[in-house]
This record gives C-alpha cells, sequence and structure tokens, in this order.
C-alpha cells in the first residue's frame, strides 16, 4: 500500500444526514413510538426520516446493491412497523431497527444463496468459485451523490473496493469496522464461529489494502 | 512471535490493532516495528485503512424517497382482507425482502395500493357528492337511481370508471404472478386458483345486482370490497412467491 494511504484516506467526515439519534431524549423516541403505536402513521414517519440513512447505509454496504438496498430498508422499517408492539424501549431505537437491518439482510442473503443453489443445481453448472456473488454488483454509484467534491475520489475508492469484497468477507467487516459490531455479537447473527469471523475479518482488511495501494 | 527477527504475521497485526494481545504480546510487537520497516509499514497502512473507514458517513440517504412506497405498504398491512381458503397469511407475519426479480411486482403491488386509495376515495365521494343521483338514494332507501330521470340502466357511470381501473389492476398483478407462477407448487396453484374462482363468482354476483340496483350502497361497497379481496389474493400471493 501507499505510504500516502493515510493522506488519501483522510476523509472529512461526511455525513448525508446529521447522526441520528444522537443526543436524543428517549422520552421524544417513546412518545412517537407510543404514537406509532396506535396506528399514527405521521409519527412512524418522524422516526423514518431520522433514521433511514443509517438503515440504508447500512443495506447498500452490505449488498452492495443499490435496488437492493432500497428494498430492504423499506422491508425493514415495513417490519418495524409491525414489530413496534415489541420494542420495549430499554435499547435506543436506532439499535433495535439496525438490528432488525443486519436480519433482513443476513436472511436475504441466505434466501439469495438458496436460490442460486437451485439455479445452479438447475442448470447443471459449477459453482461459481469462491464466495462471489455472481448477481450481486458493486454498486457504490449511490454514494456519490453525497460527497464534498474534494473528498470524493478517495472515499469513493474506499466505498467501491468494500463493495467488491467477497460478501461473506465484506459483511463480517462491514459489521464490525464500520458499524462497530463485536465478533460475539456478530457470531450470534450470523451463526459463524468467532475464529472463522476473524479470519474473514483479516481477509476483507487485506483484500481492501491490496485494492487501495493499486 | 517471540523471534523478533520474523515478521510479524499479518493476523498479529490485526489483533494489535484490534487490541486483543496481552501486554506482553504487545511489547514484542511495539519491539519488531521499531527495527523492522516492512512490518511497520505494513501495521502504518492497516491503521490508514481503518482511519478511512472510521471516517466513512454512517449516514446515507436513498437516491429517491422511498416513504411513499413504505406508506402503501403500511396502509395495505392495515386493510387486510384475508383471502378465502388456506393462504391467509397471520397479520403480524413480517413481509420478507424480495429479490431484483419481483421489482416488478413490488411496484405493480405500490400501484395497485395507489389505485386502490383512489378508488375508496372516489367511490365515496361519488356516493356522498349532494348532487349525486346515488347520495339521494342512500338518503332515500326506498329511492334508486333508476328512480331518477335519466337514470342509467347500467352500472353507474363512475363506478364503471372504478371497475376498469380495478380490472387494469388486477390483470397487471395476474401478469406478474404469471411470470412466477412456476415457483409454486401445484397444490397452492390449485388453491389460488379455486380462491380467485369463489371470488370472480362473489363479483360477478355483486356485479349482477349492482346492474338491478345501481343506487345501492351496499352492493357497490360489496363489489368493491370482491375486487379488493382479489387484489388482496394476488398481492398475498405474490409473497409467497418471494419467499420460496
Amino acid at each position: 500500500m501507499s505510504p500516502t494511504l493515510a493522506r488519501k484516506h483522510a476523509i472529512e467526515p461526511m455525513t448525508a444526514v446529521p447522526p441520528p439519534n444522537e443526543g436524543q431524549d428517549r422520552e421524544v423516541d417513546a412518545a412517537l413510538v407510543d404514537r406509532a403505536r396506535s396506528g399514527d402513521v405521521a409519527a412512524f414517519e418522524h422516526l423514518y426520516r431520522r433514521e433511514v440513512g443509517r438503515v440504508y447505509a447500512l443495506c447498500l454496504r452490505m449488498t452492495a446493491d443499490g435496488i437492493r438496498a432500497r428494498e430492504l430498508t423499506q422491508s425493514v422499517f415495513v417490519r418495524a412497523w409491525d414489530r413496534l408492539g415489541s420494542f420495549r424501549g430499554d435499547a435506543q431505537l436506532s439499535s433495535w431497527l439496525h438490528r432488525i437491518a443486519v436480519n433482513e439482510v443476513l436472511i436475504e442473503a441466505r434466501a439469495e444463496r438458496r436460490r442460486r443453489a437451485r439455479v445452479v443445481l438447475a442448470e447443471d453448472e459449477a459453482p461459481e468459485h469462491g464466495e462471489s456473488s455472481p448477481g450481486a454488483r458493486s454498486d457504490v454509484s449511490a454514494f456519490s451523490g453525497i460527497t464534498q467534491p474534494a473528498d470524493t475520489e478517495s472515499r469513493i475508492d474506499l466505498e467501491r473496493a468494500i463493495a467488491a469484497l467477497p460478501p461473506g468477507a465484506r459483511t463480517v467487516f462491514v459489521l464490525h469496522d464500520i458499524e462497530g459490531y463485536r465478533h460475539e455479537e456478530i457470531s450470534r447473527m450470523t451463526g459463524s464461529a468467532e475464529g472463522t469471523l476473524r479470519a474473514q475479518l483479516h481477509r476483507a482488511r487485506k483484500l481492501l489494502m491490496e485494492a487501495l495501494s493499486r | 512471535m517471540t523471534d523478533t527477527r520474523e515478521h510479524l504475521s499479518f493476523e498479529i497485526l490485526n489483533d494489535y490493532v484490534d487490541e486483543r494481545l496481552d501486554a506482553r504480546a504487545i511489547r514484542t510487537v511495539d519491539e519488531h516495528v521499531r527495527t523492522c520497516a516492512e512490518c511497520a509499514s505494513e501495521l502504518a497502512d492497516l491503521r490508514d485503512l481503518l482511519a478511512g473507514v472510521a471516517s466513512l458517513p454512517r449516514s446515507v440517504l436513498p437516491p429517491e424517497d422511498i416513504w411513499g412506497d413504505l406508506r402503501a405498504s403500511i396502509d395495505r398491512g392495515k386493510n387486510v382482507v384475508l383471502p378465502v381458503g388456506g393462504l391467509a397469511l397471520a397479520p403480524e407475519t413480517p413481509v420478507l425482502p424480495v429479490g431484483r426479480s419481483s421489482w416488478f411486482t413490488r411496484s405493480a403491488l405500490g400501484a395497485a395500493a395507489v389505485v386502490l386509495i383512489a378508488l375508496s376515495s372516489g367511490i365515496t365521494a361519488m356516493l356522498l357528492r349532494p348532487e349525486s343521483p346515488a347520495a339521494d338514494v342512500v338518503q332515500n332507501p326506498g329511492k334508486t337511481v333508476l328512480d331518477q330521470p335519466g337514470a342509467p340502466a347500467v352500472l353507474p357511470a363512475s363506478f364503471r370508471a372504478t371497475e376498469g381501473e380495478y380490472a387494469r389492476t388486477i390483470e397487471e398483478l395476474r401478469l406478474a404472478l404469471a411470470a412466477q407462477r412456476n415457483r409454486l407448487n401445484p397444490e397452492t396453484i390449485r388453491t389460488v386458483d379455486h380462491s380467485l374462482a369463489v371470488i370472480d363468482s362473489a363479483i360477478a354476483e355483486a356485479r349482477a345486482a349492482l346492474l338491478s340496483d345501481p343506487g345501492n350502497r351496499t352492493l357497490v361497497d360489496l363489489l368493491s370490497a370482491s375486487y379488493q379481496r382479489k387484489l388482496d389474493l394476488l398481492r398475498r400471493t405474490s409473497e409467497l412467491t418471494s419467499r420460496i
């Protein structure tokens, strides 16, 4: 990797929307959730507008596919609406939504793998090598509209490299290094052993360093 | 790792930056990178990568607002009409994400929801309009539209337009479902076909009754509900195919 990588990737903080929920009063959350539970769609829209950026960012980075990310984001909020009754308020609403989003992406990824496996069997073709997803395409265009011009190139390079990771490595990398989940939490969510996850994470980092040094 | 003349493994460097090493191992890494330019460079690159990742935005808005579609999904869930037969899903059944292949179906469903809202409003407006013969009939149950001067001997014109919208939307959904039909097992297909036939029969009956009594609000509601039930069955079946 280039020794100038530090400068290249010393990206200014660029948030498309203000960081959600930080400093928010839980009482405000509770009031909005109560209203939404009683069928107040306007209250739910308020919660949606505040959280949609984080949910979409997670879905986009985990799938590397803008269309799927949009569909998944919608599914996350539909499911959240259905499950508002189970939100107890002992966690932040954003964390609760985030967990739903991770589950949605992982469920969809498993279903996609099963669908692909059936197609491969039906067509009697050899499986694709490695973990790369033939259905997935690296889609970083969705990130490009929100960047500040001076930072666009380096950040898009990084987003593109993340999107190009093999799905398994990308999932662990996004959850651990971007979203801040611990290995044991990811292990519970994915059903993979922690040792496997650490190996995937190291592999992802190695691949990213190689990609960014080119 | 005790021999500082060997390069540090990438795993050790990762554990180092992740603070997973004990104090002794940390000292060993510190000593090694002070004298090994190659490992020091790799460690610097790893840290640079993580610094770059840490500065990525945590929040990214979708390129287009999805609230409209989301609102339509919520509204559909609020107005669940269970189909006949054994295909009804529990109201709390979560909507599973679907793949890109069902995008057309989702678009059609979104359109259906919009049409449903528009139709409901349209029917209500037609019936409650003060100058509407139908409204007059509602207020005077013994009187029908046919009793009005120039009353049509067919379905009320406004409902004919409504019915046309229903028919177009149902056809869109039917075509979308037909494309995914082979993903359902034969028994499910038979059940769906039977349920559709029952609903079609109910639609035919309600329609015939409304033709005989065009001002009867109950029949308008019954016919609308039958059309909605058909839309709902098609929607639920599409959802089933997306879960397979």
